[in-house]
């Protein structure tokens, strides 16, 4: 080490999920060399699922987070019904985008009010935060427990729900159940727009990444459970086509895959990826509360993720009511036919970005093949480069503002390290 | 019926097939058996903060890791005490803990007028419902106590 090479390293990451490392090595303010690693050890789940029951899936994968279950449920129930040729109707779709809606609410709140949010003020957790302005968390407390209500309503519980299954519902919940849930969901919007307000003031960082948005695009929805895949460079395929265009590659200095484009262009899921490329998409107000807070459309900043998450949560709490009012139980809660051999592929939005299921299932229901690929693992990469143009663009700053810089240039990624086998010591070398 | 005031609750926290770690969760069923305002409750703070809302006197038993031999009880009056608060594992990832579910209660003013913790040291935190045999007898003691009327926030360990 040279008497002008610092180092600064971090223990350990708090508020993300899971285990792991960047070491950087900056000479004349350029990264000239960089490692991101996950050393969380792998967890085997696709080859856990070999052999078992087509209906095992779900279940089975939900336990990859406690966080986002729902979209290991969907995913799984998806691309099964896809493989034994199901169709599910469209009360039993509206159930689940409604669960969906739960899930999205209960994390984003928690990562934008409770994780995030401190980064912007300079204070070190949410404890800190709600002595400084109780009344932020004290709302975010309130909306996390409407999105585990409704988690709790549908699913039986707000971890790990036990009431979805492949083919729709084992029970549906009572109509009275639901509509009982509106007033809630629409105070908690209110309080979300104000939370909203109150981050569209934070200062963030000056940066602008050159991304490779990729999400889901429906129709007609802001996309959550349905929809082909798009990027920002006029990609626009099946779901089912997901491996055709896009690949995972083993690194040397980590545990977890890192997704790409098949060319090996990295790419960016989640809730960032998920408005630039659908924002015609949210109603009109509501795009217009994001552009007020500062997050347009093309935005590439990726700090004001923060924002992102929380115009989603707006939406997520608009659209449960949309679902809650018009709900009517589905009948039947589930459907089914005989299993078939058959390979399946289902992709949702979960809270994080796309994750995407593909299996393989014998003639007697027994699945041959499982292949998961989580929204962290595919922004693995982008993670490192973002890492990167951190570090290069705010050089400058002393060691400990610094580190802190790189931490919440992670935490805008909300990164469920577990899931993609994944978080964080810092390494900075200056030469 | 326990002559325990009814604006009492227990919350035994833990996870039931996670042998030593379900010591709370077994405390409060039967607590409740006996008549008591008693949940299980997973742990997750946010959580935690809702069942402390509007009661009096809140008691939270948990397995605690370290601390002694199995089975010893720790009664932890004092929250501020650094031997409770730096207890837990305070940044947990993606939930809030109990130590920070207490800190952030206390920051928020949503902290019951007294609330205690009750550790009992486990050493088994495998899968599986069984307590391991001094945890458990440990367990039935502590049971016996609360239904039998003891007052936590002045009684002693033993």
């Amino acid at each position: 080490m040279t008497d002008n090479t610092r180092t600064i390293q971090v223990e350990a990451l708090a508020r993300v999920e899971g285990e792991g490392r960047f070491k950087v090595r900056l000479e004349g303010g350029k990264v000239v060399r960089s490692e991101f690693s996950i050393f969380e050890p792998p967890r085997y789940f696709e080859g856990l699922l070999r052999g078992r029951s087509f209906r095992d899936a779900p279940d089975v994968t939900s336990r990859i987070c406690g966080i986002c279950p729902i979209a290991y449920i969907m995913g799984a129930s998806q691309a099964m019904e896809d493989a034994l040729g199901w169709q599910i109707t469209r009360p039993i779709a509206d159930l689940r985008r409604l669960i969906y809606c739960g899930e999205w609410i209960q994390s984003h709140v928690l990562h934008t009010h409770m994780l995030h949010a401190p980064d912007f003020l300079g204070l070190p957790d949410s404890i800190a935060l709600a002595q400084s302005n109780r009344s932020l968390v004290e709302n975010g407390l309130a909306a996390k427990k409407m999105g585990n209500r409704l988690m709790e309503v549908i699913g039986g519980r707000s971890v790990h729900p036990v009431n979805t299954r492949v083919g729709g519902f084992y029970a549906a919940p009572a109509a009275a159940e639901i509509h009982a849930l509106v007033p809630e969901l629409e105070r908690c919007e209110a309080l979300s727009v104000t939370a909203l307000d109150a981050f569209s003031g934070f200062d963030f960082p000056d940066l602008e990444v050159d991304y490779l948005f990729v999400a889901l695009r429906h129709e007609s929805e802001y996309p959550i459970t349905e929809g082909r895949i798009v990027s920002s460079a006029g990609l626009d395929i099946p779901v089912e086509a997901f491996p055709e265009h896009f690949e995972e590659h083993q690194v040397p200095h980590s545990n977890a895959l890192q997704g790409a484009t098949v060319d090996g262009r990295p790419y960016l899921v989640g809730p960032l990826a998920r408005f630039n490329l659908n924002a015609d998409r949210l109603p009109a107000d509501i795009l217009a509360l994001a552009e007020r807070a500062g997050l347009a459309p093309g935005c590439r900043n990726p700090f004001k993720s923060l924002l992102a998450r929380q115009v989603e949560t707006i939406y997520a709490f608009r659209e449960a009511a949309r679902l809650a009012r018009d709900y009517v139980p589905p009948a039947p809660s589930f459907v089914e036919e005989p299993p078939r051999a058959g390979t399946g592929h289902g992709i949702t939005e979960a809270p994080r970005g796309i994750c995407y299921h593909r299996y393989e299932v014998a003639d007697d229901g027994a699945i041959v093949s499982a292949t998961i690929v989580p929204p962290t693992s595919q922004n693995q990469r982008q993670i490192e480069l973002d890492l990167v143009s951190t570090v290069e663009r705010f050089h400058e700053l002393d060691d400990d503002d610094l580190q802190w810089r790189c931490e919440q240039a992670i935490r805008n990624y909300d990164p469920c390290i577990s899931c993609a086998t994944h978080f964080l010591k810092l390494d900075v070398e200056r030469a | 019926m326990s002559s325990v005031p009814e604006d009492w609750v227990f919350i035994g926290v833990g996870h039931s097939e996670r042998q030593d770690d379900g010591v709370g969760p077994y405390i409060a069923d039967a607590l409740g058996r006996h008549g008591l305002t008693a949940v299980a409750h997973q742990g997750d703070g946010s959580g935690l903060l809702e069942l402390w809302d509007a009661r009096q006197r809140c008691v939270v038993i948990d397995a605690v890791a370290g601390g002694g031999a199995p089975g010893t009880v720790h009664l932890f009056r004092d929250l501020g005490d650094p031997a409770f608060a730096g207890a837990g594992f305070v940044h947990s990832t993606h939930q809030i803990g109990l130590p920070e579910a207490v800190a952030l209660g206390r920051a928020l003013g949503r902290l019951p007028e007294r609330l205690m913790v009750i550790g009992i040291t486990g050493t088994t935190f495998g899968f599986g419902s069984a307590l391991s045999p001094p945890v458990a007898e440990a367990a039935e003691q502590l049971i016996d106590r609360l239904a039998g009327g003891m007052d936590p926030f002045s009684a002693g360990p033993g």
